[in-house]
């Protein structure tokens, strides 16, 4: 009777049927871990290319900036008359040498149809500034 | 024997059950108590202890906002942040206080002392400069020095310097408007600082891990003036060659556009530099032109004869005695420069009798002269949009001496853009238009928060008696006017000079200084531009013919060029006009002759034969074909290397010729 039942204890099958339930469970366990690690890493792989991106833009917004500053102190009247007067030489136009092809467009006009000019009507003055003799 | 023998079997088998009933029990009990501890950390102290996990290692990273940006009418910016480094230090972490605020100090060229008393002071954190030059930053950072920072801070650059400096105004170094424009939109300017959580990793990098703003939606929204950079600066540079002239103490020019009220150009003298405001006085950050008051003397009369052509109190044609120069009016005497005798409208506004705009103003009346100061905007706020905007006074006559004196700007007051405002009614046939300075407001993203358009306030007066008053002002400008100074040989224009005395305020009364103006509307046929110029105190001259119509002439000169506005009188062409490069000169011998003998008019058909301008200089070319009653249509600069329609081509008077110029390679 006792060895009949030792026999049956032993049996693989018996064995398996009775591991089956705690190995799955910590499979179980262990597939949620790596998920859960897995898409730790990934949030925090995220971030910092998130942080990443977020300083690229601000280098670029902040480079965008500069140039538009730039572009702004070059174009500056004082500057372009300075220029004008001391390295090419010129002068403003004397009185009457500036002839008017057609008026210059103000976006003033724009909103005034009464003095609108179409864009094809954006003819500008000649202006002509005086080389002045060496 | 055999009773015992069993219950001796049985006793170790209790005895183990009873030890794992008790180890049961025990692992249950510890089980529960980790349970309970977890329903208690996990619940009922869960706020707490995130707060304390997140004092360790979460952070709140401030995302400072990008001020909007100011631009004048062409999207050329006025006032822009750009993002510069500012030096902090840890106080704590300096190897030797002392030592290390001499070194850096003499890398940021400031007082050494004061940097190591800002030191002493902070445990953990002190500035060393805020927005730090970009050579400053690296003289630091080659003294790799332990315990300095560097963090960016937007700064506000003014790229153009003292052009408008007034009317934009000056951000302080957080940010925040503190004069101007800056001061009246920082609401709108500021954006949105983002505080986000989130975390330090052991290298002090940041890890954002609730993701970010769209960065256009934390930028604060940009302003778009109605100001032309160019014209603007014309006015300036006019106004303070005359306020340097005249040794006056201040001056102020208005340029503005009649047919829709927008200021073209607002310029005050003396100026500063808003990169740089503290060294200016704050006296000279005043946007005066749009804000002070002054009595406006002679150019008032203009709006007094106006009144009283459009109220039919006179006519045109009219005479008034000018008591030959002093007028009794009660206890007082009204003098005029020059004596004068018989005078019309006309000959009053054009030798400025303040004793002929006076009788004027008797025969129109108080109520009514009041009335129509009113209607051309005077005692009403200009609505600019800028803080501490003044209402400027037009009280109401009681004695006839003050009837008098307000019919020539005396005892009245208002704004320089007031003043231009009102002259704007004048060329805008009668129509008082809003003058505005701020022209749109457009968030980031693109959404328009604020578009201003021409507003029409009311009508002053009568088209027909505009047109009247604008004639009798051309009279000005002429060799028996005031202003003779201010003509100009290719426009028409119309304008009036002022010369009033200013009140002073302590002795009461009027003092011996003046403020001389010339407001000027140019050309008269069809105005394109009103300018005002005022001269604060000028010591040379004190008539506004001498002082303020010549800067006036030379704003008109340089605005009618910008803007390509064709003469009032048509110019010989042909002639000259500049000195020509001699290398230019060979080159002209090359070119088709330049001539009327070119154009064929077919008269009877209104069509005319297309001149060949090809190998012309650009300049001849467009004078060629104006000539040919032919409108150039020019692209590219040089001499033309193809023309549209070809040479030959007989079109009609007025049509487009297409010229492309192509410099010499």
């Amino acid at each position: 009777m006792t060895k009949r039942r030792a026999n049956r204890g032993a049996s693989i099958g018996g064995i398996l049927v009775q591991l089956l339930p705690p190995t799955l469970l910590s499979l179980l366990f262990a597939a949620v871990g790596i998920v859960h690690v897995t898409s730790r890493v990934l949030v925090v792989h995220a971030a910092y290319q998130i942080s990443q991106l977020e300083a690229e833009s601000r280098t670029l917004v902040r480079e965008h900036d500069q140039l538009s500053l730039e572009r702004a102190i070059l174009v500056s009247p004082a500057r372009l008359e300075r220029i004008a007067r001391e390295t090419l030489d010129l002068a403003p136009p004397a009185a009457g040498s500036v002839i008017a092809a057609g008026h210059r467009k103000v976006t003033a006009t724009q909103l005034d149809p009464k003095t609108s000019d179409s864009p094809s009507d954006r003819a500008t003055a000649v202006r002509v500034a005086d080389r002045v003799a060496r | 024997m055999k009773d015992f023998k069993a219950a001796g079997r049985a006793s170790p088998s209790r005895w183990v059950r009873l030890r794992v009933i008790f180890l049961a029990v025990v692992f249950w009990g510890l089980l529960a108590g980790v349970l309970v501890r977890a329903v208690v950390l996990q619940v009922y102290e869960r706020e707490h202890l995130r707060e304390l996990a997140q004092d360790q290692y979460v952070r709140q990273i401030e995302i400072p906002a990008r001020r909007g940006d100011i631009f004048e009418r062409n999207g050329l910016p006025l006032a822009q942040s750009v993002e510069v480094d500012s030096i902090w230090v840890d106080p704590s972490l300096l190897p030797n206080l002392a030592s290390s605020a001499r070194s850096l100090a003499r890398a940021l060229h400031v007082d050494p002392e004061e940097l190591q008393v800002r030191f002493a002071k902070a445990k953990r954190f002190a500035w060393v400069k805020r927005q730090a030059k970009p050579e400053e930053v690296a003289a630091v950072r080659a003294l790799a020095l332990a315990g300095i920072g560097f963090t960016r801070e937007p700064r506000r650059f003014y790229p153009h310097r003292e052009l408008a400096a007034q009317v934009i105004g000056i951000a302080g170094l957080d940010g925040t408007g503190l004069e101007g424009l800056e001061a009246a939109f920082d609401e709108e300017l500021s954006g949105q600082n983002l505080q986000l959580l989130g975390l330090r990793d052991a290298k002090g990098r940041k890890l954002l891990t609730q993701g970010t703003l769209y960065p256009p939606n934390r930028q604060g929204a940009s302003v778009t003036l109605t100001l032309d950079r160019q014209i603007e600066y014309f006015s300036e540079k006019a106004l303070a060659k005359a306020v340097e002239e005249a040794k006056a103490l201040s001056g102020m020019a208005v340029v503005l556009n009649p047919r829709t009220g927008e200021i073209l150009a607002l310029a005050n003298f003396p100026t500063f530099n808003p990169n740089t405001p503290y060294e200016s006085s704050r006296e000279l950050f005043r946007n005066r032109a749009a804000l002070d008051l002054f009595e406006p003397g002679s150019t008032f009369k203009s709006f007094a004869i106006a009144a009283a052509l459009d109220q039919g109190s006179i006519k045109a044609e009219d005479m008034f005695y000018c008591e030959e120069g002093a007028w009794d009016v009660g206890r007082h005497t009204i003098h005029d420069t020059h004596p004068h005798g018989w005078l019309g409208p006309g000959k009053i506004l054009q030798v400025s009798s303040n004793i002929g705009a006076a009788k004027i103003a008797q025969v129109l009346g108080r109520e009514r002269l009041v009335r129509y100061y009113e209607r051309f905007g005077f005692g009403e706020r200009a609505q600019l949009g800028l803080p501490g905007e003044a209402r400027g006074s037009v009280p109401f006559p009681k004695a006839d001496v003050s009837l008098a004196t307000a019919a020539f700007g005396h005892g009245v007051s208002a704004t320089a853009v007031q003043l231009a405002a009102a002259y704007g009614a004048l060329a805008n046939g009668g129509v008082l238009m809003r003058p505005w300075l701020v022209s749109k407001v457009t968030d980031p993203d693109g959404a328009v928060l604020l578009q201003r358009r021409p507003t029409e306030i009311r009508r002053a007066i009568s088209a027909k008696t505009a047109a009247q008053v604008l004639s009798m002002l051309e009279g000005v400008v002429e060799k028996e006017g005031t202003a003779p100074r201010a003509k100009m040989a290719e426009y028409r224009l119309a304008g009036k000079t002022g010369t009033a005395q200013k009140v002073d305020p302590v002795a009461g009364g009027y003092s011996d200084k003046r403020i001389a103006s010339f407001a000027g509307i140019v050309p008269a046929e069809d105005p394109r531009a009103v300018i005002l110029v005022v001269i604060d105190e000028p010591k040379t001259d004190v008539y506004g013919g001498l002082v303020a119509a010549p800067a006036f002439k030379e704003i008109a000169a340089a605005t009618m060029a910008y803007l390509g506005v064709a003469p009032s009188r048509p110019r010989a062409l042909g002639a000259p006009a500049l000195a020509v490069n001699p290398a230019d000169r060979d080159d002209a011998k090359l070119r088709p002759a330049a001539g009327a003998s070119d154009v064929t008019e077919l008269s009877d058909r209104g069509s005319v034969r297309v001149p060949d301008v090809r190998g012309s200089l650009g300049r001849d070319a467009v004078e060629r074909l104006l000539t040919a009653a032919l409108q150039p249509r020019l692209s590219g600069s040089g001499r033309v290397v193809s023309q549209t329609p070809p040479a030959g081509s007989i079109v009609e008077k007025g049509s487009r010729v297409s010229i492309e110029l192509r410099l010499r390679q």
